[in-house]
């Protein structure tokens, strides 16, 4: 096979596969502590080493902010969900993560790098329609005769991660492993999510078919249509060593060739956790029509006609307590770096992440230039799905023994409103 | 090779990531300013349907107990309506009304006193119900007296009642002595010269026959479990009453023929005497408060009720009879917007005074009449108007929240007639604020097939907009008329029934815009 069907065959499956991908620009990044992040057989050089970073991203397939917004009088910006939703394909991907690596560190000891660490996650994706999107913008009555596919999926988890992990040197080969304790915060998942909305052309009689099952712990709930409550935490230390509990294992491998050539190779995130705090279980199934009040009844009768509470009760969500358990998104990840002079290093990494028929791909290729021995920036293309074309920066500088870092995979519209994919990590370290 | 860059390109190069700084800093401030946007105004409309009913004859009158109207259904499917009047009983104390009291001076040892009942009665046995008697002697003797009280004519089984009194002398004279209460239930009455002989023997010490200064007897409650005899030509009072028609309440102008209304009475008699009617009152009462007098061959000859004769005592006896098309002139009253039918029916006893036939009434005897309107759903109606007035609260806070709604009306109509209809609204003190359709709404009336039977009506499809200054207005209503006209006579000049499964379907969709 040559290099352009290669190229062609790549692209294919990332086009075709939904891309939540996260930051990998800083994998390039020489002799920072961070490269741990994506194999527990890389670090940095000192023998002792703490580190503490943020990353944040965002991607989708629909509408960026910036196609929600349009301008007002005295230039000033109005939100318009009106004017995203003709950005928006039948059904838009949305994916976003946070994390907070409150602390890490190691320690080389005899035979052994030893680290420990902590970090507090969360990332959801969800999936929405079109349909839903006009239904609640514009209501139902362009829509009459026809049906809505409403329903929203949804796959969010939010936890804290605290690890312990070793790495050791044999030759040219490193090898290593992180053992994870997982503590759940809050968790929605939706595993079936038909909710359709018949208008009839005759007199707008409501048909509602649902096959609807939502699990969450600790984050939402639902009284009726128009009680409900949906309470996502931010960074937060609940369950901290109680409930919802689970466990993760990173495991990789480096093989330095020479000292110009570096591959490695790395599963992280092989895990789930058991949620046992509050877990619910909201579901609906069946056909529910409103046909309109049949006045008849109310004829001789003191009862008041509320057309609005037959309405709301189309949506007939059943709760019930249900543990669940969900399975952490798994991360593989195989790249490389060639020095191919004192200051240009280039490389490549080719991502997976995901579970089951939602995982992503992205391949990135960069080159990062050694402008001072305490200042490095890099230049990244990467390909991933509904943005096949991304150019990302990084920046490191070192002062002593303190190292800190910006990286991001879209640099031209990364953190503005017309970006689709955005990502940013931060890093600080400090060795010794 | 010495692949490190100069120090004038060192220099350039690092404007690259300074540039690149800046850049992350300017683009991550465009993501503060999304905290601080106003949502754009929005104009969302939402389809719901609000009516979908179907009212049918059962509906639209309740057959249910608290109410007087029932609805008959033949084999032919055709409605009948039933209003029921109340009914009206009476017993025995009709025609022996309890007599609280009847004195007897016993003015001699020997006393013949009156019965009580009319000269023109002739009662040959009476038994006595919860009566009761007491005596009182005043004795002028200075000694004990012994008195004993004979009443021929009353005896209870084979024996002719007695009873004896001690008038003790206390010192005091005279002696004014009162016997206790005495009961006469069951003790037979048989009078034959319509008097009761009270006698009594007083005797002092010494065997002499006395007779007292004064002496008396009262008879207390007098009432009897069962007479027997002939009760002369009495009328008895049977309370008069009326039946009401409620769904001719709403009727205000135009034409409504029903082609055969029935009033119909119903008699039960377990007296046991001959009785016939006496019509005081048969009318109609229309919306109007006009009084309408029934006119019938059955007012003029009267109606002998049947009763029970000797040998059936125990029975009830039933008589009917109705005042139809063919026997009055029940179909004009009806074309009058009737709102009751009131009757005052006597009864009257031995109407043919046969002193011969012997009659009889007990506890249990009773007299009872009801009388029932029935109104056949067959007829023609010339722009009949309906019209009524209901309370209707609009103060409904979503209103304020739209600007504009439409609503589509699809309606079938089953009945052969032409409705059109309009309600208006009104606030508390009467003012016209609005109508509900720009033009009255027209529901054409079914065809019918050569037997006068409707097959089913047409779907009409209309459409009312309402913009947010009318939904604003209607808002302040309190009250709601509705008027409905309804005409046979563009679906067929003969008289039509009007059929159970007829009904009218009225559904109701609304596309409301409202901003948000």
């Amino acid at each position: 096979m040559n290099i352009s069907k290669l190229i062609s065959l790549i692209a294919l499956v990332l086009f075709t596969t939904t891309a939540i991908g996260q930051n990998v620009n800083y994998f390039f990044i020489d002799d920072i502590y961070q490269k741990s992040y994506f194999n527990p057989a890389l670090n940095d050089e000192g023998r002792i080493s703490v580190a503490t970073g943020l990353g944040l991203g965002f991607i989708t397939n629909g509408p960026s902010i910036k196609d929600f917004i349009i301008n007002g009088p005295n230039n000033s910006l109005i939100l318009s969900p009106a004017n995203a939703i003709s950005s928006m394909n039948d059904v838009n991907d949305l994916y976003g993560y946070s994390s907070v690596n409150t602390f890490d560190a190691s320690l080389m000891v005899p035979f052994c790098r030893i680290s420990i660490g902590h970090a507090w996650k969360a990332n959801g994706w969800m999936s929405y329609t079109k349909d839903l999107a006009n239904f609640v913008t514009f209501g139902n009555g362009d829509f009459v005769g026809e049906t809505l596919n409403l329903g929203p999926q949804i796959d969010y988890i939010n936890y804290n991660e605290l690890y312990l992990g070793i790495q050791k040197s044999v030759g040219p080969l490193s090898i290593g492993a992180r053992v994870k304790r997982l503590n759940g915060v809050e968790a929605i998942r939706t595993e079936k999510s038909k909710i359709d909305l018949t208008t009839s052309d005759d007199i707008y009689q409501l048909t509602l078919d649902t096959d609807f099952d939502m699990l969450t712990s600790n984050a939402f709930n639902y009284t009726d249509i128009d009680d409900f409550d949906l309470n996502l935490q931010n960074f937060s230390f609940d369950n901290f060593f109680s409930n919802n509990g689970g466990w993760a294992f990173d495991i990789g491998a480096s093989l330095s060739v020479g000292d110009k050539i570096e591959v490695s190779l790395s599963v992280l995130d092989i895990g789930s956790i058991n949620w046992d705090l509050e877990p619910k279980r909201y579901s609906s199934q069946g056909n529910q029509s409103f046909d309109g009040i049949d006045i008849v009844n109310y004829i001789n009768s003191d009862d008041e006609i509320v057309v609005l509470d037959s309405i709301e009760s189309l949506l007939d969500i059943s709760e019930s307590s249900a543990e669940f358990t969900t399975t952490l998104p798994t991360q593989i990840y195989l790249g490389g770096t060639l020095k191919i002079s004192d200051v240009w290093t280039v490389g490549a990494i080719i991502q997976s992440v995901g579970n089951g028929d939602r995982r992503s791909n992205a391949l990135g290729l960069n080159a990062t230039m050694s402008v001072y021995k305490w200042l490095s920036a890099g230049v990244l293309y990467s390909a991933k799905t509904g943005n096949p074309a991304n150019i990302g920066l990084n920046l490191k500088a070192q002062v002593g023994p303190v190292i800190g870092f910006l990286s991001t995979d879209n640099i031209l519209n990364g953190g503005t409103f017309d970006g689709k994919n955005n990502n940013l990590r931060v890093g600080l370290s400090f060795r010794i | 090779m010495n692949t490190l860059p100069s120090k004038s390109w060192q220099s350039h190069l690092l404007l690259i990531p300074m540039v690149i700084f800046a850049f992350f800093i300017t683009n991550c401030s465009q993501v503060t300013d999304i905290n601080s946007l106003d949502r754009e105004e929005q104009e969302l409309e939402l389809a719901i349907p609000l009516i979908n009913t179907e009212f049918s004859v059962n509906d639209l009158i309740s057959d249910d107990a608290e109410s007087n109207v029932a609805l008959s259904i033949d084999d032919q499917d055709q409605v009948t309506i039933v209003y029921k009047g109340d009914v009206v009983r009476q017993g025995l104390s009709a025609i022996f009304a309890p007599i609280e009291i009847v004195p007897a001076p016993l003015l001699d040892s020997i006393n013949d006193i009156p019965v009580p009942f009319a000269s023109d009665q002739r009662v040959d046995r009476a038994i006595f119900g919860n009566t009761t008697m007491a005596f009182r002697f005043i004795s002028q003797f200075e000694e004990d007296v012994n008195v004993t009280l004979t009443i021929p004519q009353l005896t209870k089984d084979g024996e002719i009642y007695q009873k004896d009194f001690l008038v003790e002398y206390d010192g005091i004279s005279p002696v004014d002595y009162i016997s206790d209460s005495l009961s006469i239930e069951g003790w037979t009455l048989v009078d034959n010269e319509k008097i009761i002989r009270i006698e009594y023997d007083a005797r002092t010490a010494d065997g002499e026959r006395q007779v007292f200064t004064s002496a008396a007897g009262f008879f207390f409650n007098v009432t009897f479990d069962y007479i027997e005899g002939y009760f002369g030509s009495e009328i008895f009072d049977i309370n008069g009453d009326f039946v009401a028609i409620g769904v001719l309440d709403t009727w205000r102008s135009g034409g409504l023929a029903f082609e055969d209304p029935k009033v119909k009475v119903f008699v039960e008699n377990s007296f046991g005497f001959p009785v016939r009617s006496i019509f005081n009152t048969m009318q109609v009462v229309t919306t109007t408060g006009e009084m309408l007098d029934m006119v019938s061959e059955v007012i003029d000859n009267n109606v002998d009720f049947a009763y029970p004769e000797l040998n059936e005592m125990g029975q009830v006896k039933t008589t009917e009879f109705s005042f139809t098309k063919d026997n009055s002139n029940i179909v004009d009253l009806f074309k009058e917007k009737v709102r009751r039918v009131t009757y005052d029916i006597d009864a009257g006893a031995n109407p043919d005074m046969d002193e011969s036939i012997t009659g009889y009434v007990n506890e249990d005897s009773y007299f009872l009449v009801s009388v029932d309107v029935e109104l056949p759903l067959n007829g023609s109606v010339n722009n009949l108007v309906l019209q009524d007035t209901i309370d209707l609260d609009l103060d409904i806070d979503e209103l304020d929240d739209a600007n504009n709604a439409e609503f589509k009306n699809v309606i079938t109509n089953d009945f052969p007639a032409d409705i059109s209809l309009q309600s208006y609204f009104y606030t508390e003190d009467g003012t016209l604020l609005d109508s509900l359709f720009q033009d009255r709404l027209f529901m054409p009336g079914a065809a019918v097939d050569g037997s006068g039977i409707s097959s089913g009506g047409e779907e009409v499809v209309t459409l009312e907009d309402f913009d947010a200054g009318r939904l604003q207005n209607i808002k302040r209503t309190k009250k709601m008329l509705l008027n409905v006209k309804i005409n046979t006579g563009q679906v067929s000049t003969d008289p039509l029934w009007i059929l159970n499964d007829y009904g009218i379907k009225f559904k109701v969709g609304a596309r409301i815009k409202t901003t948000l």
